[in-house]
Protein backbone atom coordinates (compact mmCIF):
# COMPACT_ATOMS: atom_id res chain seq x y z
CA UNK A 1 0.00 0.00 0.00
CA UNK A 2 2.80 2.40 0.92
CA UNK A 3 4.42 1.80 -2.49
CA UNK A 4 1.17 2.97 -4.11
CA UNK A 5 1.33 6.26 -2.20
CA UNK A 6 5.02 6.59 -3.03
CA UNK A 7 4.19 6.16 -6.71
CA UNK A 8 1.46 8.78 -6.33
CA UNK A 9 3.95 11.15 -4.72
CA UNK A 10 6.43 10.64 -7.58
CA UNK A 11 3.73 11.34 -10.19
CA UNK A 12 2.60 14.49 -8.34
CA UNK A 13 6.18 15.67 -8.03
CA UNK A 14 6.82 15.19 -11.76
CA UNK A 15 3.61 17.06 -12.50
CA UNK A 16 4.72 20.00 -10.33
CA UNK A 17 8.21 20.02 -11.87
CA UNK A 18 6.57 20.41 -15.29
CA UNK A 19 5.23 23.80 -14.09
CA UNK A 20 8.34 24.63 -12.06
CA UNK A 21 9.00 27.99 -13.74
CA UNK A 22 5.47 29.21 -13.08
CA UNK A 23 5.55 27.82 -9.57
CA UNK A 24 8.81 29.52 -8.63
CA UNK A 25 7.66 32.85 -10.09
CA UNK A 26 4.56 32.61 -7.93
CA UNK A 27 6.57 31.72 -4.85
CA UNK A 28 8.94 34.64 -5.36
CA UNK A 29 6.02 37.01 -6.01
CA UNK A 30 4.24 35.95 -2.84
CA UNK A 31 7.39 36.21 -0.74
CA UNK A 32 8.21 39.68 -2.10
CA UNK A 33 4.83 40.92 -0.87
CA UNK A 34 5.97 40.34 2.73
CA UNK A 35 9.61 41.25 2.15
CA UNK A 36 8.52 44.76 1.05
CA UNK A 37 7.62 45.31 4.70
CA UNK A 38 11.36 45.44 5.44
CA UNK A 39 11.55 48.79 3.62
CA UNK A 40 8.60 50.10 5.61
CA UNK A 41 10.03 49.11 8.98
CA UNK A 42 13.53 50.30 8.14
CA UNK A 43 12.11 53.78 7.51
CA UNK A 44 10.07 53.61 10.74
CA UNK A 45 13.08 52.55 12.85
CA UNK A 46 15.46 55.07 11.29
CA UNK A 47 12.93 57.90 11.11
CA UNK A 48 11.82 57.51 14.73
CA UNK A 49 15.33 56.65 16.00
CA UNK A 50 14.00 53.46 17.58
CA UNK A 51 16.39 50.73 18.75
CA UNK A 52 13.60 48.29 19.62
CA UNK A 53 9.85 48.19 19.11
CA UNK A 54 7.98 45.63 21.22
CA UNK A 55 11.15 43.56 21.79
CA UNK A 56 12.16 43.55 18.09
CA UNK A 57 15.29 45.37 17.02
CA UNK A 58 15.78 46.32 13.37
CA UNK A 59 17.86 43.24 12.47
CA UNK A 60 15.27 40.98 14.06
CA UNK A 61 12.38 42.64 12.28
CA UNK A 62 14.16 42.34 8.91
CA UNK A 63 14.94 38.66 9.57
CA UNK A 64 11.38 38.12 10.83
CA UNK A 65 9.81 39.16 7.52
CA UNK A 66 12.21 37.13 5.36
CA UNK A 67 12.11 33.95 7.49
CA UNK A 68 8.41 34.32 8.30
CA UNK A 69 7.39 34.69 4.66
CA UNK A 70 9.55 31.71 3.63
CA UNK A 71 8.04 29.50 6.35
CA UNK A 72 4.51 30.67 5.60
CA UNK A 73 5.03 29.81 1.95
CA UNK A 74 6.44 26.40 2.86
CA UNK A 75 3.57 25.23 5.06
CA UNK A 76 0.77 26.55 2.87
CA UNK A 77 -0.98 23.81 0.95
CA UNK A 78 -3.51 23.89 -1.84
CA UNK A 79 -5.70 21.14 -0.40
CA UNK A 80 -8.68 23.46 -0.43
CA UNK A 81 -8.45 24.02 -4.19
CA UNK A 82 -7.89 20.32 -4.91
CA UNK A 83 -10.84 19.17 -2.79
CA UNK A 84 -13.13 21.98 -3.92
CA UNK A 85 -12.38 21.25 -7.56
CA UNK A 86 -12.83 17.51 -7.07
CA UNK A 87 -16.19 18.15 -5.44
CA UNK A 88 -17.28 20.35 -8.32
CA UNK A 89 -16.21 17.86 -10.99
CA UNK A 90 -17.59 14.85 -9.14
CA UNK A 91 -14.13 13.32 -8.75
CA UNK A 92 -14.50 12.68 -5.01
CA UNK A 93 -17.22 10.08 -5.46
CA UNK A 94 -15.03 8.30 -8.04
CA UNK A 95 -12.02 8.45 -5.71
CA UNK A 96 -13.96 6.98 -2.81
CA UNK A 97 -14.40 3.66 -4.60
CA UNK A 98 -10.69 3.39 -5.46
CA UNK A 99 -8.43 1.25 -3.20
CA UNK A 100 -6.72 4.46 -2.06
CA UNK A 101 -7.62 6.84 0.72
CA UNK A 102 -8.88 10.07 -0.88
CA UNK A 103 -7.65 12.07 2.11
CA UNK A 104 -4.10 10.68 1.86
CA UNK A 105 -3.93 11.13 -1.91
CA UNK A 106 -4.89 14.82 -1.57
CA UNK A 107 -2.30 15.31 1.17
CA UNK A 108 0.37 13.64 -0.96
CA UNK A 109 -0.47 15.81 -3.94
CA UNK A 110 -0.07 19.04 -2.00
CA UNK A 111 2.97 17.70 -0.12
CA UNK A 112 4.79 17.25 -3.44
CA UNK A 113 4.37 21.00 -4.01
CA UNK A 114 5.71 21.90 -0.56
CA UNK A 115 8.70 19.60 -0.86
CA UNK A 116 9.74 21.40 -4.05
CA UNK A 117 10.02 24.62 -2.07
CA UNK A 118 11.95 23.14 0.84
CA UNK A 119 15.52 23.61 -0.53
CA UNK A 120 14.90 27.30 -1.40
CA UNK A 121 13.30 27.95 1.99
CA UNK A 122 16.26 26.38 3.84
CA UNK A 123 18.73 28.44 1.79
CA UNK A 124 16.77 31.66 2.49
CA UNK A 125 16.66 30.95 6.25
CA UNK A 126 20.34 30.01 6.41
CA UNK A 127 21.49 33.12 4.53
CA UNK A 128 19.20 35.42 6.52
CA UNK A 129 20.56 34.16 9.83
CA UNK A 130 24.13 34.29 8.52
CA UNK A 131 23.76 37.78 7.06
CA UNK A 132 22.04 39.28 10.12
CA UNK A 133 24.40 37.49 12.53
CA UNK A 134 21.47 36.40 14.69
CA UNK A 135 22.52 33.42 16.81
CA UNK A 136 20.22 30.44 16.90
CA UNK A 137 20.71 27.28 18.96
CA UNK A 138 20.27 23.62 18.06
CA UNK A 139 17.39 23.49 20.54
CA UNK A 140 15.68 26.36 18.67
CA UNK A 141 16.14 24.63 15.32
CA UNK A 142 14.73 21.32 16.60
CA UNK A 143 11.77 23.16 18.19
CA UNK A 144 11.08 25.02 14.94
CA UNK A 145 11.16 21.76 12.94
CA UNK A 146 8.63 20.18 15.33
CA UNK A 147 6.41 23.29 15.30
CA UNK A 148 6.55 23.52 11.49
CA UNK A 149 5.46 19.86 11.17
CA UNK A 150 2.56 20.46 13.57
CA UNK A 151 1.62 23.72 11.80
CA UNK A 152 1.80 21.97 8.43
CA UNK A 153 -0.60 19.25 9.59
CA UNK A 154 -2.99 21.80 11.13
CA UNK A 155 -3.10 23.98 8.03
CA UNK A 156 -3.54 20.95 5.76
CA UNK A 157 -6.47 19.62 7.77
CA UNK A 158 -8.10 23.06 7.93
CA UNK A 159 -7.68 23.60 4.19
CA UNK A 160 -9.04 20.14 3.48
CA UNK A 161 -12.12 21.00 5.55
CA UNK A 162 -12.49 24.31 3.74
CA UNK A 163 -12.31 22.55 0.38
CA UNK A 164 -15.03 20.18 1.57
CA UNK A 165 -17.33 23.16 2.11
CA UNK A 166 -17.85 23.08 -1.65
CA UNK A 167 -20.53 20.48 -0.96
CA UNK A 168 -22.64 23.31 0.51
CA UNK A 169 -21.55 26.32 -1.51
CA UNK A 170 -20.74 24.59 -4.88
CA UNK A 171 -17.28 26.18 -4.76
CA UNK A 172 -15.01 26.82 -1.78
CA UNK A 173 -12.78 29.25 -3.64
CA UNK A 174 -14.13 32.30 -1.78
CA UNK A 175 -13.84 30.69 1.65
CA UNK A 176 -10.29 29.61 0.77
CA UNK A 177 -9.23 33.18 0.04
CA UNK A 178 -10.97 34.42 3.19
CA UNK A 179 -9.17 31.76 5.24
CA UNK A 180 -5.84 32.67 3.65
CA UNK A 181 -6.39 36.35 4.50
CA UNK A 182 -7.27 35.48 8.09
CA UNK A 183 -4.21 33.30 8.68
CA UNK A 184 -2.01 35.88 7.00
CA UNK A 185 -3.08 38.47 9.60
CA UNK A 186 -3.59 36.26 12.67
CA UNK A 187 -0.54 34.13 11.90
CA UNK A 188 1.76 37.13 11.96
CA UNK A 189 2.77 37.16 8.27
CA UNK A 190 2.02 40.85 7.81
CA UNK A 191 3.25 41.94 11.25
CA UNK A 192 4.61 40.32 14.45
CA UNK A 193 1.67 39.53 16.72
CA UNK A 194 3.16 41.45 19.66
CA UNK A 195 2.60 44.66 17.65
CA UNK A 196 -1.16 44.19 17.92
CA UNK A 197 -2.98 46.00 20.75
CA UNK A 198 -2.80 43.91 23.94
CA UNK A 199 -6.52 42.99 23.96
CA UNK A 200 -6.27 41.63 20.39
CA UNK A 201 -2.94 39.97 21.14
CA UNK A 202 -4.39 38.13 24.16
CA UNK A 203 -7.07 36.56 21.96
CA UNK A 204 -4.77 35.80 19.01
CA UNK A 205 -2.31 34.05 21.31
CA UNK A 206 -4.97 31.47 22.16
CA UNK A 207 -5.40 30.51 18.50
CA UNK A 208 -3.30 28.00 16.55
CA UNK A 209 -2.59 30.45 13.69
CA UNK A 210 0.43 31.91 15.52
CA UNK A 211 2.23 28.60 14.83
CA UNK A 212 2.13 29.28 11.07
CA UNK A 213 4.53 32.24 11.06
CA UNK A 214 4.94 34.18 14.29
CA UNK A 215 6.17 31.42 16.63
CA UNK A 216 8.68 29.64 14.34
CA UNK A 217 10.10 32.89 12.93
CA UNK A 218 10.37 34.48 16.39
CA UNK A 219 12.12 31.38 17.79
CA UNK A 220 14.71 31.44 15.00
CA UNK A 221 15.50 35.13 15.50
CA UNK A 222 15.60 34.75 19.28
CA UNK A 223 12.72 37.01 20.26
CA UNK A 224 10.92 34.25 22.17
CA UNK A 225 12.61 32.88 25.34
CA UNK A 226 13.73 29.22 25.11
CA UNK A 227 11.84 28.43 28.35
CA UNK A 228 8.56 28.66 26.39
CA UNK A 229 9.54 26.31 23.53
CA UNK A 230 8.04 23.20 25.18
CA UNK A 231 4.84 25.13 25.87
CA UNK A 232 4.47 25.97 22.16
CA UNK A 233 5.03 22.32 21.16
CA UNK A 234 2.29 21.10 23.53
CA UNK A 235 0.08 24.03 22.54
CA UNK A 236 0.45 22.93 18.90
CA UNK A 237 -0.20 19.27 19.69
CA UNK A 238 -3.34 20.25 21.61
CA UNK A 239 -4.71 22.20 18.64
CA UNK A 240 -3.64 19.48 16.19
CA UNK A 241 -5.61 16.91 18.17
CA UNK A 242 -8.73 19.13 18.30
CA UNK A 243 -8.60 20.08 14.61
CA UNK A 244 -7.89 16.49 13.48
CA UNK A 245 -10.85 15.27 15.55
CA UNK A 246 -13.22 17.92 14.16
CA UNK A 247 -11.87 17.29 10.66
CA UNK A 248 -12.50 13.56 10.97
CA UNK A 249 -16.12 14.07 12.03
CA UNK A 250 -16.69 16.73 9.38
CA UNK A 251 -15.25 14.59 6.56
CA UNK A 252 -17.40 11.60 7.55
CA UNK A 253 -20.43 13.88 7.42
CA UNK A 254 -19.40 15.28 4.01
CA UNK A 255 -18.78 11.78 2.61
CA UNK A 256 -22.38 10.83 3.33
CA UNK A 257 -23.59 13.98 1.59
CA UNK A 258 -21.52 13.17 -1.50
CA UNK A 259 -23.12 9.77 -1.93
CA UNK A 260 -26.58 11.21 -1.26
CA UNK A 261 -26.32 13.74 -4.11
CA UNK A 262 -24.83 11.24 -6.50
CA UNK A 263 -21.25 12.57 -6.74
CA UNK B 1 -20.49 55.66 -32.88
CA UNK B 2 -18.30 52.57 -32.77
CA UNK B 3 -17.20 53.48 -29.26
CA UNK B 4 -20.82 53.79 -28.09
CA UNK B 5 -21.64 50.37 -29.56
CA UNK B 6 -18.65 48.88 -27.75
CA UNK B 7 -19.68 50.48 -24.44
CA UNK B 8 -23.28 49.29 -24.87
CA UNK B 9 -22.13 45.74 -25.53
CA UNK B 10 -19.74 45.86 -22.58
CA UNK B 11 -22.45 47.07 -20.19
CA UNK B 12 -24.89 44.43 -21.39
CA UNK B 13 -22.32 41.71 -20.70
CA UNK B 14 -21.68 43.18 -17.25
CA UNK B 15 -25.38 42.88 -16.43
CA UNK B 16 -25.25 39.15 -17.12
CA UNK B 17 -22.00 38.67 -15.17
CA UNK B 18 -23.59 40.30 -12.13
CA UNK B 19 -26.67 38.14 -12.42
CA UNK B 20 -24.43 35.10 -12.71
CA UNK B 21 -22.75 35.83 -9.35
CA UNK B 22 -26.05 35.91 -7.48
CA UNK B 23 -27.26 32.58 -8.86
CA UNK B 24 -25.40 30.89 -5.98
CA UNK B 25 -26.39 33.16 -3.11
CA UNK B 26 -24.34 31.58 -0.29
CA UNK B 27 -21.25 31.68 -2.50
CA UNK B 28 -21.97 35.30 -3.48
CA UNK B 29 -22.20 36.24 0.20
CA UNK B 30 -18.82 34.63 0.91
CA UNK B 31 -17.29 36.44 -2.05
CA UNK B 32 -18.60 39.81 -0.89
CA UNK B 33 -17.10 39.20 2.57
CA UNK B 34 -13.81 38.21 0.90
CA UNK B 35 -13.88 41.47 -1.06
CA UNK B 36 -14.25 43.51 2.11
CA UNK B 37 -11.23 41.81 3.71
CA UNK B 38 -8.99 44.18 1.74
CA UNK B 39 -10.00 46.84 4.26
CA UNK B 40 -8.20 44.86 6.96
CA UNK B 41 -5.02 44.92 4.89
CA UNK B 42 -5.18 48.68 4.46
CA UNK B 43 -6.57 49.82 7.81
CA UNK B 44 -4.89 47.35 10.18
CA UNK B 45 -1.17 47.71 9.29
CA UNK B 46 -1.36 51.51 9.10
CA UNK B 47 -3.16 51.77 12.43
CA UNK B 48 -0.76 49.34 14.14
CA UNK B 49 2.28 51.16 12.73
CA UNK B 50 1.09 54.47 14.22
CA UNK B 51 0.15 52.69 17.44
CA UNK B 52 3.61 51.30 18.13
CA UNK B 53 5.77 54.01 16.53
CA UNK B 54 5.79 57.55 15.22
CA UNK B 55 5.04 56.17 11.75
CA UNK B 56 6.60 56.94 8.39
CA UNK B 57 8.50 60.26 8.50
CA UNK B 58 6.69 63.04 6.61
CA UNK B 59 3.37 61.21 6.63
CA UNK B 60 0.63 61.63 9.18
CA UNK B 61 -1.69 58.77 10.12
CA UNK B 62 -4.54 60.04 7.95
CA UNK B 63 -2.26 60.74 5.00
CA UNK B 64 -0.92 57.17 5.07
CA UNK B 65 -4.39 55.74 5.60
CA UNK B 66 -5.59 57.72 2.60
CA UNK B 67 -2.72 56.37 0.49
CA UNK B 68 -3.34 52.74 1.48
CA UNK B 69 -7.12 53.10 1.00
CA UNK B 70 -6.50 54.57 -2.46
CA UNK B 71 -4.26 51.61 -3.24
CA UNK B 72 -7.03 49.21 -2.16
CA UNK B 73 -9.66 51.17 -4.11
CA UNK B 74 -7.60 51.23 -7.31
CA UNK B 75 -6.54 47.58 -7.17
CA UNK B 76 -10.05 46.31 -6.41
CA UNK B 77 -11.30 48.21 -9.47
CA UNK B 78 -8.48 46.79 -11.58
CA UNK B 79 -9.44 43.29 -10.32
CA UNK B 80 -12.98 44.03 -11.48
CA UNK B 81 -11.79 44.47 -15.07
CA UNK B 82 -8.86 42.06 -15.17
CA UNK B 83 -9.36 38.56 -13.83
CA UNK B 84 -6.20 36.71 -14.96
CA UNK B 85 -7.41 33.24 -13.93
CA UNK B 86 -10.61 33.62 -15.93
CA UNK B 87 -8.83 34.99 -19.01
CA UNK B 88 -6.07 32.34 -19.04
CA UNK B 89 -8.54 29.55 -18.40
CA UNK B 90 -10.69 30.83 -21.27
CA UNK B 91 -7.63 30.87 -23.53
CA UNK B 92 -6.55 27.37 -22.48
CA UNK B 93 -9.86 25.73 -23.32
CA UNK B 94 -10.54 27.83 -26.40
CA UNK B 95 -13.53 29.62 -24.86
CA UNK B 96 -11.91 33.01 -25.53
CA UNK B 97 -12.10 32.42 -29.30
CA UNK B 98 -15.86 32.87 -29.33
CA UNK B 99 -15.48 36.41 -27.95
CA UNK B 100 -12.88 37.36 -30.57
CA UNK B 101 -15.17 36.72 -33.52
CA UNK B 102 -17.73 39.24 -32.24
CA UNK B 103 -17.96 42.54 -34.18
CA UNK B 104 -16.38 44.70 -31.46
CA UNK B 105 -12.89 45.90 -30.55
CA UNK B 106 -10.51 43.25 -29.19
CA UNK B 107 -10.14 44.95 -25.81
CA UNK B 108 -13.94 45.21 -25.56
CA UNK B 109 -14.25 41.52 -26.45
CA UNK B 110 -11.85 40.54 -23.69
CA UNK B 111 -13.37 42.87 -21.10
CA UNK B 112 -16.90 41.80 -21.99
CA UNK B 113 -16.04 38.15 -21.58
CA UNK B 114 -14.07 38.34 -18.39
CA UNK B 115 -14.59 41.68 -16.62
CA UNK B 116 -17.36 41.92 -14.08
CA UNK B 117 -15.65 40.50 -11.02
CA UNK B 118 -18.12 41.82 -8.46
CA UNK B 119 -16.20 40.22 -5.60
CA UNK B 120 -14.26 43.37 -4.92
CA UNK B 121 -17.33 45.62 -4.87
CA UNK B 122 -17.45 45.58 -1.05
CA UNK B 123 -13.74 46.42 -1.02
CA UNK B 124 -14.27 49.30 -3.46
CA UNK B 125 -17.15 50.76 -1.43
CA UNK B 126 -15.32 50.26 1.88
CA UNK B 127 -12.12 51.83 0.51
CA UNK B 128 -14.10 54.78 -0.84
CA UNK B 129 -15.60 55.35 2.62
CA UNK B 130 -12.12 55.26 4.13
CA UNK B 131 -10.87 57.75 1.51
CA UNK B 132 -13.76 60.13 2.27
CA UNK B 133 -13.17 59.72 6.02
CA UNK B 134 -9.49 60.64 5.56
CA UNK B 135 -10.30 63.55 3.24
CA UNK B 136 -12.65 65.00 5.86
CA UNK B 137 -10.02 64.60 8.58
CA UNK B 138 -7.32 66.14 6.41
CA UNK B 139 -9.57 69.08 5.51
CA UNK B 140 -8.55 69.18 1.83
CA UNK B 141 -9.92 71.70 -0.71
CA UNK B 142 -12.33 70.61 -3.45
CA UNK B 143 -10.10 71.29 -6.52
CA UNK B 144 -7.25 68.95 -5.44
CA UNK B 145 -9.91 66.32 -4.65
CA UNK B 146 -11.34 66.58 -8.19
CA UNK B 147 -7.84 66.33 -9.72
CA UNK B 148 -7.14 63.37 -7.42
CA UNK B 149 -10.20 61.39 -8.57
CA UNK B 150 -9.68 62.27 -12.26
CA UNK B 151 -6.05 61.10 -12.00
CA UNK B 152 -6.93 57.79 -10.39
CA UNK B 153 -9.69 57.07 -12.95
CA UNK B 154 -7.27 57.62 -15.85
CA UNK B 155 -4.67 55.65 -13.89
CA UNK B 156 -7.07 52.71 -13.56
CA UNK B 157 -7.60 52.67 -17.36
CA UNK B 158 -3.81 52.57 -17.87
CA UNK B 159 -3.41 49.84 -15.25
CA UNK B 160 -6.17 47.70 -16.77
CA UNK B 161 -4.43 47.87 -20.15
CA UNK B 162 -1.05 47.00 -18.62
CA UNK B 163 -2.37 44.00 -16.69
CA UNK B 164 -4.36 42.75 -19.70
CA UNK B 165 -1.13 42.83 -21.68
CA UNK B 166 0.80 41.01 -18.93
CA UNK B 167 -1.95 38.38 -18.65
CA UNK B 168 -1.71 37.51 -22.36
CA UNK B 169 2.07 37.58 -22.18
CA UNK B 170 2.14 35.22 -19.20
CA UNK B 171 -0.28 32.89 -21.04
CA UNK B 172 2.07 32.83 -24.02
CA UNK B 173 5.22 32.33 -21.96
CA UNK B 174 4.00 30.19 -19.06
CA UNK B 175 0.49 29.08 -19.97
CA UNK B 176 -0.54 30.30 -16.54
CA UNK B 177 -2.20 33.21 -14.73
CA UNK B 178 -0.39 32.86 -11.40
CA UNK B 179 2.36 35.26 -12.42
CA UNK B 180 -0.09 38.10 -13.21
CA UNK B 181 -2.07 37.43 -10.04
CA UNK B 182 1.04 37.67 -7.91
CA UNK B 183 2.17 40.78 -9.73
CA UNK B 184 -1.19 42.41 -9.00
CA UNK B 185 -1.00 41.44 -5.33
CA UNK B 186 2.57 42.70 -5.14
CA UNK B 187 1.55 46.02 -6.72
CA UNK B 188 -1.23 46.42 -4.17
CA UNK B 189 1.07 45.66 -1.22
CA UNK B 190 3.86 47.92 -2.45
CA UNK B 191 1.55 50.87 -3.05
CA UNK B 192 0.02 50.69 0.39
CA UNK B 193 3.07 52.71 1.47
CA UNK B 194 4.78 55.77 -0.07
CA UNK B 195 6.86 54.72 -3.08
CA UNK B 196 9.87 56.83 -2.08
CA UNK B 197 10.67 54.51 0.85
CA UNK B 198 11.70 51.70 -1.54
CA UNK B 199 14.51 53.59 -3.25
CA UNK B 200 14.67 54.96 -6.77
CA UNK B 201 14.90 51.59 -8.59
CA UNK B 202 11.70 50.12 -7.18
CA UNK B 203 10.00 53.53 -7.41
CA UNK B 204 10.80 53.60 -11.13
CA UNK B 205 9.41 50.07 -11.63
CA UNK B 206 6.11 51.01 -9.97
CA UNK B 207 5.97 54.24 -11.93
CA UNK B 208 6.75 53.20 -15.50
CA UNK B 209 6.74 49.39 -15.81
CA UNK B 210 3.89 48.56 -13.43
CA UNK B 211 2.39 52.05 -13.31
CA UNK B 212 0.26 51.60 -10.19
CA UNK B 213 2.28 54.40 -8.61
CA UNK B 214 0.88 56.74 -11.24
CA UNK B 215 -2.63 55.81 -10.17
CA UNK B 216 -2.06 55.83 -6.41
CA UNK B 217 1.08 57.50 -5.09
CA UNK B 218 1.31 60.53 -7.38
CA UNK B 219 -2.39 61.50 -7.21
CA UNK B 220 -2.13 61.54 -3.39
CA UNK B 221 0.93 63.77 -3.76
CA UNK B 222 -1.29 66.18 -5.71
CA UNK B 223 -3.78 66.02 -2.86
CA UNK B 224 -1.20 66.97 -0.24
CA UNK B 225 0.16 69.79 -2.44
CA UNK B 226 3.53 68.02 -2.66
CA UNK B 227 3.60 68.61 -6.45
CA UNK B 228 2.81 71.40 -8.93
CA UNK B 229 -0.16 71.62 -11.38
CA UNK B 230 2.35 71.07 -14.21
CA UNK B 231 3.17 67.71 -12.68
CA UNK B 232 -0.51 66.71 -12.98
CA UNK B 233 -0.41 67.53 -16.69
CA UNK B 234 2.74 65.44 -17.11
CA UNK B 235 1.00 62.63 -15.19
CA UNK B 236 -1.97 62.63 -17.58
CA UNK B 237 0.41 62.74 -20.56
CA UNK B 238 2.31 59.69 -19.24
CA UNK B 239 -1.02 57.85 -18.74
CA UNK B 240 -1.96 58.57 -22.34
CA UNK B 241 1.37 57.22 -23.62
CA UNK B 242 1.02 54.05 -21.49
CA UNK B 243 -2.53 53.46 -22.78
CA UNK B 244 -1.41 53.87 -26.43
CA UNK B 245 1.68 51.62 -26.06
CA UNK B 246 -0.22 48.86 -24.23
CA UNK B 247 -3.07 49.00 -26.77
CA UNK B 248 -0.58 48.47 -29.63
CA UNK B 249 1.13 45.65 -27.68
CA UNK B 250 -2.22 44.07 -26.85
CA UNK B 251 -3.35 44.01 -30.49
CA UNK B 252 -0.01 42.54 -31.62
CA UNK B 253 -0.15 39.77 -29.00
CA UNK B 254 -3.78 38.93 -29.73
CA UNK B 255 -2.95 38.50 -33.43
CA UNK B 256 -0.40 35.78 -32.58
CA UNK B 257 -2.67 34.13 -30.01
CA UNK B 258 -3.72 30.52 -30.40
CA UNK B 259 -5.87 28.77 -27.82
CA UNK B 260 -4.85 25.67 -25.90
CA UNK B 261 -8.02 24.02 -27.10
CA UNK B 262 -6.87 24.01 -30.73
Amino acid sequence: MSSTYLALFKISLKDKIAYFKDYMFSAVGRTLTYVLMIFVWNIIYFGGHFTTIKNFNLLQIDAYFVIGSALFLLINSNNDYIVSNDMKMGNVAKSLIKPLSYVYSVFIESFSENILLLPSVLIVIFFTLYYTGLVTTLFSIITVIIIIIIAYLIINILQFMIGSFAIYTSSAFGISILFFNIIEILGGAIMPLTFFPSYVNNIVMLMPFQLFTYVPASILIGSIPSSTYIYYIFFGLFWLFIIAFVGYIFWNHVKKKISSVGG
Amino acid sequence: MELIENIKYFLLCQKYHWKELFVYRSQALVWLIVGSSILLFTYLPVTIIYNVSSGIPGWTYFQLLLLSSTSGFVMELVWYFVLPWGIVNGMRVGEFDKYLIRPFGKVTCMLSGYAGNLVGSTGVIGSLFLIIYCLINLNIQIIPIVIFFVSIIIGIIALVMVFLLITILSYKLMNSANFTNNLMNLSLSANTYPLNIYGSGIQLIFTLILPIGLAVYYPTQVLFSMTTPLFTLILIFVFAIIIIITKIGFNKLIKSYSSGGG
